[in-house]
Order: C-alpha cells, then sequence, then structure tokens
C-alpha cells in the first residue's frame, strides 16, 4: 500500500483543496483501539456527556436510548457490535448522532479527530482479518499518520443493526 | 655286667637268643657226627661179618682137604666189592692157602671165633679175622682188609651236613628271636620316648595306638589314661592362670584332687580380692569425689580471696580517685554558679525573642490561609473556564460538520470552527497547566501553614522549656552549694577509707597466701587419691580377670 496524502484539517486546519473532486471529506474519531470514519453528512450532531438509559430485553451491544432534541435514539456500542471486546469509557467522551435516512443513530467517540480530507486513491478495500461483523459494514480503509482508519458504511450498518434487532 | 645291663631290651632278647642257639648248635655238632659214625660203622662191620660168614662157610671144605682149586670162583662175588681191598686164606699155621687182590697187606689178627669175625678199624683200613670151622673144628683162617675211604668220606658229608644245619638253625632262630625282640621292644620304645617327652612336660603328642591286649597293650592303654589325665589337668591349669575358675575338674585322683584343692583356694583368693578392691575402689572414689570438692572450694576460695584482694585495691585506687573528683567537683561547683549566673540573663533574652517569632508566625500562618483560599478560587474560575472550552470545541465541531454539509459555501464557515477548536484545545492546555499549578500551590500551601503552626507550637513550647530552664537553673544553684559542701564531706571520708582500705588490701594478701598453700596441699591429696583410685581399679581389672561361681 503507497503513502497517501491526507490532509489533516479536523479542528486544528481546513484545507484550501477541501473542495476539489480529488479528495473526501471524512469525519474521523477514535474508540478503543480503532479508529473509524464517517462521511460527515451523515452526522447530525456531536454531543457531550449525556445520560444512557438502558433497554430492557435489549441485545448487549444496544446500551441504552437518548434524548436528542425531543427525539429517542438509540446508543449502539460498537465495540461490542463488531465483537472486539466492551470499551471502556472515557471521562471526555462524545455522543456523535449520525442519521440515513429516516434512521438516527448514536455512537460514543472517545476522542474526535474532526472533518479530514482524504485523498481518493488512499481509500483501500477493508482488511480481510476484521471481525466478520465488522467487515460486513466496512466500506473501505484509509492510512492516517500510520494508523489504519476503518470507513464504515452507514446505510449497511443501520440496516444490519435492525435486522439483527429484528433476528433477535 | 653293667655295659650288658645298658643294653637295649632287643639286644638283650636276641642276645640270650644267640647264646641258647650257641647251645644248641654246640650239643648237636658234639652228639649228631658221633652217632651218625656208629651208625655207619655198625652197617659196615654187619655188611662185613655177612661177607666173612659166607666166605668161611664156602671155603671150609676146601681149606680141610687143602684143595684150593676153583676157590677164584668163591670170590667172585666178593672181588666186586670195591671197598674190598684184599682177601687172604691161611691154614691154622698161618700158611698162605689162598688170597685175592693184594692179600699181602692183610696184617696179622688173631682170630678167636668161628662164628663172629674180629673186627678191627685202623686209620684207613679195616681188619677182618674169622676162624673157618669145618666139623666142629677150626681149620684155617679167613683174612680181609677193607679201605676205609668211602666210610670216612660219609662221615665228613655227615660232619659237614651237622655244621651246616646248625648254623642254619643258629642263624634262623638268633634272626627270629631278633625279629621278635624288636616287635616287642618297639611299643616299649615308642612309650619311652613319650614318657621323656612327658617328663619334660610336653603333652602334645598323640596317643598311642593300642592293638593288642597283651602285656605291651595293657601298659599302651595305661600310657593313654595317664596322658589324658596329665592333659586335662594341664588345660585346668591353663584355665586357672587365664583366670577362669569355673570349670570343673573331671578326673579322679590324688593329682585331681590337689588341684581342686588348689582351685578352691584361687576362687576364695580371687573373691576376697574383688570383695576388697571393690571396696577400695569405693572408698577411694568417695574420697576422690570429696577432695575434689575440697580443691573446687579452696580454688574458688582463693579466687574469692584473689578477687577480694584486686577488688580492694581497686577500691583503695577508687576512694584516692573519688578524693580527687571531689575537690575537682568543688571547684566546678563554684565555676557553675558563676556561669549558672550567666546563663539565667541570657535565658531572660532568649525568651524575649521566642516571644517574637510566636507573634510573627501567627501573622505568616493567618496570610497563608488566606491566600490558599484564593487560590482554590481560581480553581473553581479554571473549571468554568474548562467547561467553557469544552463546550467551545463541541460547537466548532458541529459547526465544522455544517461548514461541510453546506458546501462550498460553508468553507469559511469551517475555517473559522477550526480555528475555534484550536483556540478551545489551548485553552484546555491551559486551563491544564493552570490546575497543575493551583496544586502546586495548594500543596505548598498547606506544607506551609502546617509547619507555621509546628513552628508555632515548637516557639509556645520553647518558652515553656525556657521558664521551665529558669527554674532549674535556681535549683541548680541550690543543688551546687550542697554539692560544695557535699564534695569537702567527701574529700575527707574517702581519706579515712583509702587508709583502711590499704590495711584490708595487706591483710587479704596473707589470706590469698594461706588459701593458695591450702590449694595446692588439696590438689596434691587429689592427684595421691587419684593414683590410689587408679591402682584400685587395675586391682579390680585384674581380679576381674577370675570368674568365679557366684555363692547363692
Amino acid at each position: 500500500m503507497g503513502e497517501h496524502k491526507i490532509t489533516s484539517t479536523g479542528s486544528m486546519a481546513w484545507s484550501a483543496e477541501a473542495g476539489d473532486d480529488t479528495r473526501e471529506m471524512m469525519f474521523v474519531f477514535h474508540r478503543g483501539a480503532q479508529t473509524f470514519a464517517l462521511p460527515p453528512t451523515s452526522v447530525a450532531e456531536v454531543l457531550g456527556q449525556l445520560e444512557v438509559t438502558p433497554v430492557p430485553f435489549a441485545p448487549g451491544w444496544i446500551e441504552g436510548v437518548v434524548g436528542v432534541r425531543g427525539d429517542v435514539v438509540p446508543v449502539l456500542a460498537l465495540q461490542t457490535y463488531f465483537g472486539l471486546g466492551k470499551a471502556e469509557a472515557v471521562a471526555s467522551r462524545r455522543l456523535v448522532v449520525i442519521r440515513h435516512e429516516a434512521h438516527t443513530l448514536a455512537v460514543w467517540a472517545d476522542r474526535i479527530v474532526g472533518v479530514e480530507a482524504v485523498e481518493v486513491g488512499a481509500f483501500e478495500p477493508p482488511l480481510g482479518n476484521l471481525p466478520e461483523a465488522m467487515l460486513k459494514v466496512c466500506r473501505s480503509h484509509f492510512r492516517m499518520n500510520e494508523t489504519v482508519v476503518h470507513c464504515l458504511d452507514l446505510g449497511l450498518l443501520l440496516t444490519e443493526s435492525r435486522a439483527r434487532v429484528v433476528a433477535g | 655286667m653293667r655295659f650288658i645291663r645298658n643294653l637295649s631290651l632287643k639286644w638283650k632278647l636276641f642276645g640270650s637268643a644267640a647264646l641258647v642257639m650257641a647251645l644248641i648248635t654246640l650239643v648237636m655238632l658234639s652228639y649228631y657226627p658221633a652217632s651218625q659214625n656208629r651208625a655207619l660203622a655198625d652197617g659196615l662191620r654187619a655188611k662185613v661179618t655177612a661177607v666173612a660168614t659166607m666166605l668161611s662157610s664156602s671155603l671150609a671144605p676146601a681149606v680141610q682137604f687143602q684143595q684150593m682149586a676153583g676157590v677164584e670162583e668163591i670170590f667172585g662175588g666178593a672181588a666186586k666189592d670195591a671197598e674190598l681191598k684184599a682177601v687172604r686164606v691161611e691154614d691154622m699155621e698161618g700158611k698162605r692157602l689162598a688170597g685175592l687182590k693184594d692179600d699181602s697187606m692183610v696184617q696179622v689178627l688173631k682170630p678167636t671165633s668161628g662164628e663172629t669175625p674180629d673186627i678191627v678199624f685202623e686209620e684207613e683200613l679195616l681188619q677182618v679175622a674169622l676162624l673157618i670151622e669145618a666139623g666142629g673144628a677150626a681149620v684155617g683162617v679167613l683174612r680181609m682188609t677193607y679201605v676205609l675211604d668211602s666210610f670216612r668220606e660219609q662221615a665228613a658229608q655227615v660232619w659237614t651236613m651237622s655244621l651246616i644245619i646248625s648254623l642254619a638253625i643258629f642263624v634262623i632262630g638268633s634272626g627270629m628271636m631278633f625279629a621278635v625282640g624288636s616287635r616287642i621292644a618297639k611299643p616299649v620304645l615308642r612309650m619311652t620316648s613319650s614318657f621323656h617327652h612327658m617328663a619334660a612336660g610336653d603333652l602334645k603328642q598323640e596317643p598311642l595306638v593300642v592293638t593288642s591286649d597283651d602285656e605291651i597293650g595293657t601298659l599302651g592303654k595305661a600310657y593313654n589314661d595317664l596322658l589324658q589325665q596329665l592333659r586335662s589337668l594341664s588345660d585346668h591349669a591353663r584355665s586357672i592362670s587365664e583366670g577362669d575358675l569355673t570349670r570343673s575338674i573331671e578326673v579322679q585322683g590324688d593329682l585331681a584332687d590337689a588341684f581342686r584343692a588348689m582351685a578352691a583356694t584361687f576362687t576364695e583368693i580371687a573373691r576376697r580380692f574383688d570383695e576388697l578392691s571393690s571396696s577400695l575402689d569405693d572408698r577411694t572414689a568417695n574420697i576422690l569425689t570429696t577432695t575434689k570438692q575440697q580443691e573446687a572450694g579452696a580454688a574458688e576460695e582463693a579466687s574469692t580471696v584473689s578477687e577480694v584482694t584486686a577488688t580492694m585495691g581497686e577500691l583503695a585506687a577508687t576512694a584516692r580517685q573519688i578524693a580527687s573528683n571531689a575537690e575537682s567537683v568543688t571547684h566546678s561547683a563554684e565555676a557553675t554558679a558563676t556561669t549558672v549566673g550567666q546563663g539565667r540573663t541570657a535565658l531572660s533574652t532568649f525568651v524575649g525573642s521566642i516571644s517574637d517569632i510566636q507573634q510573627g508566625n501567627k501573622v505568616i500562618n493567618d496570610n497563608i490561609v488566606q491566600l490558599n483560599r484564593h487560590v482554590q478560587q481560581i480553581g473553581g474560575i479554571i473549571d468554568i473556564i474548562n467547561n467553557i472550552a469544552d463546550r467551545s470545541d463541541l460547537l466548532a465541531l458541529n459547526a465544522a460538520l455544517e461548514g461541510t454539509k453546506a458546501g462550498e459555501a460553508g468553507k469559511g464557515f469551517l475555517l473559522v470552527a477550526g480555528e475555534m477548536r484550536r483556540l478551545a484545545e489551548n485553552v484546555f492546555n491551559s486551563t491544564a497547566e493552570i490546575k497543575q499549578l493551583i496544586g502546586e500551590v495548594t500543596e505548598a500551601t498547606n506544607a506551609t501553614v502546617m509547619a507555621t503552626e509546628s513552628g508555632m507550637k515548637s516557639t509556645k513550647r520553647g518558652v515553656e522549656l525556657a521558664q521551665e530552664t529558669e527554674r532549674a537553673f535556681e535549683r541548680i544553684v541550690d543543688t551546687i552549694e550542697q554539692t560544695t559542701q557535699a564534695s569537702k564531706q567527701i574529700s575527707v571520708a574517702t581519706q579515712q577509707q583509702h587508709t583502711a582500705t590499704d590495711q584490708i588490701v595487706s591483710a587479704m594478701g596473707e589470706v590469698s597466701e594461706v588459701a593458695q598453700q591450702s590449694l595446692e596441699g588439696i590438689r596434691q591429696t587429689a592427684s595421691s587419691v587419684a593414683e590410689l583410685s587408679n591402682m584400685a581399679s587395675q586391682l579390680r581389672k585384674m581380679i576381674g580377670r577370675f570368674k568365679v561361681r557366684r555363692e547363692a
């Protein structure tokens, strides 16, 4: 895999080339030992600490629900869902509210890197050694300062998670 | 005779047998040849008588009638006899009528009978003369001469044979007697040798092998019995010499009785010695124990006396030192009284200074407490700033997201949001540093407050101690005055003590010398008793070698 330039914008800077066609903007955040990326358009908003209400008889990877501006949004425990073990709660964590079509979901981020401009050529197919549940919803991956960033397909994630809920 | 007595038995038997055989030989040689000669002569005489009688009767008619023709035929048979040397026939006047062979050698022998010829044995010849009778009257004389060579030869052969037979009887008889004598003498010689060994004290020889019941066999059995008895007594004597007095003597006799008596006497002596040595051993052990106790006591006494002497010497030296020190104490007490007065003045000044320090510490402590309170307020403000920065970061992040969604139109908005996030992060870092500094300041002020409070307590305690020291100084002055008086009295008392201890040291020296002499005497006694105990032990050990039957 070759080296591809990634213009780190995030909270620090915004590249003048952010709008060109050779780059794609990605919302990057850390959770546990993994780093994930989502399209910024699918991120509704980022919130601070909120109290999560547990849902009885919900699967283990549904941590509970939160109230976001009048809506009840389920909180998905990404690590548990992907079979990567239970992630520890970090004091400075953020709740990322993501939306796809009419569905809304929230996931915890230990630290948010920001919105990054990634060269289109930097994207590569998902790594083959990922857990099955993660491989199903992982669209591609790229490297950022030697860190592997897994790009999640939000539509697949919502569809799969709903299918697992239905399947019980 | 002495030589004969010293000869051995077999030679004596052989000599006796040889003497008897010699006598028998002599008798045979003197009797047998003579009888044989007589028998030969009788035979010859009978033969000659028969021949003469036959010829006389045959010749009688011819001689009566003087008709001698044809007499050769009468002589015919006799003429063949080789021993017949000559035959001569004469008339009564001695005239030769006829003859045979060389009849000139026939000597004149006057016949006396016509029936029995007269026969005369000469050296080598036999002369025969017989009257020839016819009709009851003597008509002539018949003379014959025989040669005795054959007769003499036969006689000599008889003599030689007799001699040979006699010698053979002598040799064989003597040899048989020598063999018999040797057979009889051999066990006797063996017993003689054994008796010699026995007499020399050698009882290790083998018993004799007895194969007969005759006198020699009986003698051998008696010898074996004697050897067995002597061996048994020798074994008992050896057991006694090795100390075993428990063995019983099975053999009988005067010698065995004497041995039994000797063993009984030895047993009694051993028992008595054992009792005496045991008693002696016990008593010497008791004496030794007592002597060792005395020795230990005397040594302890000598040691104690030495220690007391040394202690008294040290006491005298100490008394001298005390007297000297008492004078020094007097001088020191006076100097101390002066110094204590100066100390009391300095102490008053010190108490004033301590009070000033205490007041200053109180002001510092109040200020530090106030400072700490302000620092805590700063910490609260920092938390507020931090909260604001956190919310700003969230807002900037959401603004960036909205800017991204707005596309080209939100580009500027996105830049501003980025700057805001950077500022928020700077605020985060700064507030973190301020919080760290506040923590350090709080720790320092707390430590200062504690140190100040500790200092205040110390200064308060210092003031109390100074006041207490001042009171102590007053008591010291009183004590110094008492010490001065007491040290003067001690000086006088120790002088007197020094004199008394010198006298005691001298007396203890004499006592120590006497104790040493007593200790030396007891040690010599203990050594002698130990030797005596050792000798008693050796005596018991020696007596212990004798095993005796214990009386019930």
